[in-house]
């Protein structure tokens, strides 16, 4: 059941897009009595608000306009660690799920959750990319800076994408989410084969403890089946992994509910990655989140400076997990995200499959 | 504005009205000496204020509201330095005595360079309920806000004197940051008391910095303990160089000679060594499975 409903207290708007059909179909589905205030340049209006750095202030102020920059950029991956050839459209900025761990505390400083509205520009960037590079296999997703789908019940962005995509051969595109908002998904059909919609997933006792305003894991079960009957293919993210009392049965759990009601051919990637963080997101979480354990185990400093778990404990989690799909029969290409070459030749998760799929066959 | 510096003889004559007993002002950081002791009087639409310091020999004058007059008294007469929160907190606590409202005292928060809107008053309430000994840490920037505030949350309900009494003065700053927060993490991890913690750090040998890390971090003491053992028995300690925490297996020797005869002598020392080691059953701890799975099952 989705526990966000999205209310906003202030809503700020582009003045360039001020008459945009997405602006006016987005403020359609959540005006309700709030003051909107027009702005020339989404630049200068950053710099006159202080930065929110709390998420919960964050997402109560929407703003609406274009964004500058690159429209499809290449994940920016671990300096020392396997990178899994992602690219990203940052399409939504900004999230009110309010994960503990979430990295975004610590990368975002703007005082508003951003959409971006031109989503022509963003189709007619894409379709240049595409129509350049026909023998390149694009993987993309809209899941870095924000959920992909958490605002979709009033930007209704679900629909345009899986339409647009539906003309290319040589992309594969991917909803991140840890919601079941797939109202919009239902209402059209995947022709293509080329629409993934991931799901983080995690034991409910994190769900609750760790992601505030996330589906619960049978909601985002169940809405992994309803996308299946009607032709998505679906993707897992154990990401972040965390460790907490009883590990094994937690996330045995969660394995054996997930592959008791859903096939394992329709999922098309898993990936995995042990919870991390910097300097700057311990900052943020001690400050935001002051009575979550996740910052009590024993990590080390890697290359990228990020923490993580002790090699020995990260490989113990990574190990059971691979292990614990294979009972549960998964033949799924799994993936690492984010994790060293260390951990990757120790265990090994990949197959032929997902050396072409995600690695475009060179890990 | 401007202010004007007028004797108390005359402040007498004027009607004190919400005056403060402030003996509190004499020992902010003024600008200059001449400026110490000064009661701040304002004209606040007829009604006069007063900051009072019966030590005080002159007040500053301002035909202005008291807002406004605290605001120019803090600017013309004090020196505001980055982090002085003993200023600041003695500031928000005048200007609360004082009367002003809510929003007149946020606009004071950015002259003494407090956080912003509830932000700030988060932070002030917070080192309010904080015990003086914890207080005058942070004041003396012996220990920072944002660890003296994960300690508070954590251990809010018990007697955290006790613990703030056995760390010792001479340790730094950072230190004194770093025990706070792993102090913290313990309790979070094991829910350990402070008490039992206490009890910990005084039967140990070690200083209270590596004994809490050692709690703190009990696999990687055990990794590391296991690590530094083997390194003496092949006589290398201090000659590898490795990933701290054995995220990889790229270990690099350093070796210093003067000439080849030199260097073929200590080689053949190292080999000796190493052979040594080998043929008394000596477990590669350079291979990290070994090291990690004797680490685990030694716990």
């Amino acid at each position: 059941m989705n526990k966000i409903k999205n209310t906003f207290n202030n809503i700020f708007i582009e003045t360039k897009f001020k008459r945009h059909h997405k602006t006016l179909e987005i403020l359609d589905n959540i005006v309700e009595n709030q003051e909107i205030r027009y702005i020339d340049d989404i630049l200068s209006f950053m710099k006159d608000n202080d930065g929110a750095i709390n998420p919960d202030v964050r997402s109560k102020t929407l703003f609406l306009g274009g964004m500058r920059g690159e429209i499809l950029r290449k994940c920016p991956g671990s300096y020392g660690h396997i990178c899994c050839n992602y690219s990203v459209i940052n399409l939504y900025i900004g999230c009110p799920i309010n994960c503990s761990y979430c990295i975004l505390q610590s990368y975002l400083n703007q005082p508003a959750t951003i959409i971006n509205v031109d989503i022509e520009n963003i189709f007619s960037n894409l379709r240049n990319i595409f129509s350049a590079s026909k023998d390149r296999l694009f993987r993309i997703g809209t899941g870095e800076l924000g959920d992909s789908l958490v605002y979709d019940d009033i930007t209704n962005y679900s629909i345009d994408f899986v339409n647009f995509f539906t003309e290319f051969d040589n992309a594969i595109f991917e909803f991140k989410t840890k919601t079941d908002k797939i109202a919009n998904l239902l209402k059209i059909i995947p022709n293509k084969g080329n629409i993934v919609v991931g799901f983080s997933v995690n034991p409910d006792i994190i769900i609750n403890s760790e992601e505030k305003n996330a589906a619960a894991l049978d909601d985002r079960i169940n809405a992994m089946r309803l996308l299946i009957q009607k032709g998505y293919l679906i993707a897992l993210h154990f990401d972040p992994l965390i460790l907490i009392d009883n590990f094994e049965y937690e996330y045995e759990t969660v394995i054996k509910k997930i592959f008791l009601q859903i096939e394992s051919k329709k999922i098309q990637w898993i990936s995995l990655g042990a919870f991390r963080y910097t300097t700057d997101l311990k900052k943020a979480i001690q400050s935001n989140y002051p009575d979550t354990k996740i910052l009590a185990e024993e990590f080390a400093l890697c290359e990228d400076k990020k923490f993580r778990y002790l090699r020995p404990v990260r490989a113990q989690l990574y190990k059971f997990i691979l292990n614990t799909l294979k009972s549960a029969r998964s033949d799924v290409p799994v993936y690492f995200c984010m994790e060293s070459p260390q951990i990757w030749n120790e265990l090994k998760p990949h197959n032929e499959q997902i050396k072409k799929i995600v690695f475009g066959d060179k890990i | 504005m401007l202010g004007k510096i007028i004797s108390n003889k005359d402040v007498s004559e004027l009607v004190v009205s919400g005056a403060v007993d402030g003996s509190f002002t004499s020992d902010l950081p003024y600008k200059s000496e001449i400026f110490r002791n000064l009661n701040l009087v304002c004209n606040n639409s007829g009604k006069f204020y007063l900051l009072i310091d019966n030590r005080a020999e002159f007040s500053v004058y301002y035909d202005a509201p008291l807002c406004d007059s605290v605001k120019r008294f803090i600017t013309d007469f004090l020196e505001m330095k980055q982090n002085d929160l003993r200023t600041s907190y003695r500031l928000i606590d005048i200007s609360l005595k004082l009367g002003l409202e809510k929003g007149e005292i946020e606009d004071i928060f950015k002259i003494i360079r407090w956080k912003a809107g509830d932000a700030g008053w988060e932070y002030y309430n917070k080192i309010g309920t904080f015990s003086q000994k914890l207080k005058d840490l942070v004041f003396d920037n012996k220990v920072s806000l944002n660890y003296a505030l994960l300690f508070v949350k954590i251990f809010e309900n018990d007697a955290y004197d006790d613990f703030l009494n056995i760390v010792p003065d001479t340790i730094t700053f950072s230190e004194r940051n770093l025990i706070l927060e792993r102090v913290a993490e313990i309790s979070l991890k094991n829910n350990a008391s402070l008490d039992e913690i206490i009890r910990i750090v005084q039967k140990s040998k070690e200083n209270i910095v590596d004994t809490i890390y050692n709690i703190r971090n009990p696999l990687f003491t055990k990794i590391n303990s296991i690590f530094n053992v083997f390194l003496k028995k092949l006589k290398l300690t201090n000659k590898v160089v490795y990933d701290k925490y054995f995220e990889n297996e790229n270990y690099k020797l350093e070796i210093h000679f003067k000439n080849i005869d030199n260097l073929m002598n200590l080689l053949e020392k190292r080999k000796l060594d190493l052979e040594n080691y080998v043929n008394n059953g000596g477990k590669d701890y350079f291979i990290t499975s070994n090291l990690f799975s004797d680490s685990a099952s030694d716990e």
